[in-house]
């Protein structure tokens, strides 16, 4: 629970006591309350965190992205319970994203505009792994003023295979399995670990496939868990299933609203 | 007296003023600081509470829900704290400070009670709170609503952490304050009955609880008259259940886990001692 952190132990502990009684020594001297207080200044700040999660799964001839709906200011206050975080932007391509929710809005309007611009130019609509390389470079574009966003980009690659690619907020980028961002990212990726990646699993026992249904109930039951102990997820679940030589299927299902 | 030997001194009587409080670990906690140590934080319970008077009486609620940071540290926490039989404290802010503060009066008024043989009065309970309150000077994060019956009729007050106090006809405190509050003012009116003002408090409380995200799970309320106090809850609004049970079960099979290390002990029985009786 509530302790210190930070002090490590160094193998010259005398040297260390040494350094604690000197530090004693200054504070007693001269401690904080006798010195003048410091102003806080309020910095200018353009980011706000708009909390929800999001979350994707990749199988063999599948993406399934998910991510719930709850818009939320300053950890408390509900915005609205119908934000949509996931934006499908062509049959192949699914795009979610967690984080300032105005960069979201402005990380996929110009994803949105790139690939139209490329299906202008080339009539074809443009690949995942491409788009995955396009993102990582739009990111990296505003590496001193960032968009603070966790995208994850899924969907079906040329060879009919499930991708899930995982960004940070300047495009380092990571192609998985499965992954998770937002609030309750912490929650779920353990989750996963446990239920796909299967790190915990001892050699010799079985371990399930992971099939297209039940990637979609890990999925559900991840958000039905993050929404009972995480306070700015919760409302529905936005689904999104892409399946090689299928439309993509949307859905919404209800998580609890309180 | 040197000028060091009075500092010396002052410093000594900032850190043992006595009462409830040791400052004796404050400068090694800044020594502590300066070699790059992290305090810890306090956890802060964002909370709805709510507190209506009616004809004769006064109806009490609070949420049940205990946040650390964006994590639901208890989903079933007792906010609505008895003070005496007939006077209650619904309590925001820093749980154990109000664990710690109702626990105090609630002890205080009792022995009030015994030694003078009357019920103790709301008002008592207050500047009691506000007292201590004042003294720490809003370092104690306390937010109380406290209500109750006695000898002189219903009375519900708000005292903040700094020691204010006000005195209302209804009110609600929290984080999901602002959205109970829309509903106390839409639909309060003076002189209700009392099972009109029990819908009330419990209406502005899942107000609350739908609006806020620091606030839900389960509601607690308390209905207090002059000859009897009932207590109702945890009350479970249908917004507060899980709209849909989960798809799959996760039983781990007996000795799945991988073992990732093993070490075997051996220890000599020198000596060993009979502890039958």
């Amino acid at each position: 629970m509530a302790c210190f952190n930070g002090i490590t132990a160094s193998a010259d502990a005398t040297n260390q006591m040494h350094s604690f009684k000197q530090a004693m020594r200054e504070v007693s001297a001269k401690p904080d309350w006798l010195s003048a207080r410091h102003i806080e200044r309020q910095r200018w700040n353009p980011y706000s965190m708009e909390g929800g999660s999001t979350c994707a799964i990749s199988g063999d001839n599948f993406a399934i992205v998910a991510s719930d709906t709850r818009m939320t200011a300053n950890d408390i206050n509900i915005l609205t319970r119908d934000a949509e975080k996931i934006q499908v932007l062509n049959d192949s391509i699914i795009l979610t994203t967690s984080g300032f929710y105005g960069d979201v809005l402005q990380l996929t309007k110009v994803l949105q505009s790139r690939l139209h611009k490329y299906r202008f130019d080339y009539r074809a609509d443009m690949s995942v792994d491409l788009c995955a390389e396009l993102l990582s470079r739009n990111l990296y574009y505003r590496r001193f003023f960032p968009y603070y966003t966790g995208a994850i980009l899924a969907g079906i690659d040329e060879h009919g295979k499930g991708a899930v690619f995982s960004y940070d907020p300047i495009g380092c980028i990571e192609r998985l399995g499965y992954s998770a961002s937002g609030a309750a990212e912490p929650m779920i990726i353990p989750f996963l670990d446990c239920q796909i990646g299967h790190v915990t699993l001892d050699e010799g026992y079985e371990k399930p496939a992971l099939t297209m249904e039940r990637a979609i109930s890990l999925m559900k039951d991840s958000f039905r868990g993050a929404a009972e102990r995480e306070i700015s997820t919760g409302d529905k679940i936005h689904l999104v299933i892409a399946e090689a030589g299928k439309p993509i299927v949307q859905k919404f299902l209800p998580l609890r609203e309180d | 007296m040197a000028s060091t030997d009075v500092k010396n001194t002052v410093s000594h009587m900032e850190m043992d003023r006595g009462g409830a409080f040791d400052f004796s670990n404050c400068i090694r906690n800044q020594a502590m600081c300066k070699m790059g140590a992290t305090a810890p934080t306090l956890t802060s319970t964002g909370t709805t509470i709510v507190a209506v008077s009616y004809k004769g009486g006064l109806v009490m609620g609070a949420d049940s829900r205990a946040t650390a940071g964006n994590i639901v540290a208890d989903k079933h926490c007792e906010k609505v704290h008895k003070l005496t039989e007939s006077i209650y404290a619904c309590g925001a802010g820093t749980a154990a400070d109000l664990d710690q503060v109702t626990k105090m009066l609630s002890g205080n008024l009792r022995l009030l009670e015994l030694n003078t043989g009357r019920k103790a009065r709301v008002i008592t309970a207050l500047r009691q709170a506000k007292q201590h309150l004042f003294n720490y000077r809003g370092y104690i994060g306390a937010y109380l609503l406290i209500g109750g019956v006695d000898p002189t009729g219903p009375h519900l007050y708000m005292c903040s952490a700094n020691g204010t106090t006000m005195a209302f006809p209804f009110t609600a405190q929290g984080s999901g304050s602002y959205a109970a509050i829309t509903i106390l003012e839409r639909d309060f009116k003076v002189d209700m009955t009392k099972e009109e003002a029990e819908s009330l408090v419990q209406r502005a409380l899942e107000a609350g609880m739908h609006g806020d995200n620091a606030s839900g799970n389960s509601l607690n309320v308390v209905i207090i008259e002059p000859n009897e106090t009932v207590f109702k809850g945890p009350i479970v609004p249908e917004f507060c259940k899980r709209p849909e049970p989960n798809d799959l079960s996760y039983k781990f099979q007996p000795g799945a886990t991988k073992v990732l290390k093993n070490k075997v002990y051996k220890y000599d029985i020198v000596e060993s001692m009979d502890i039958s009786h």
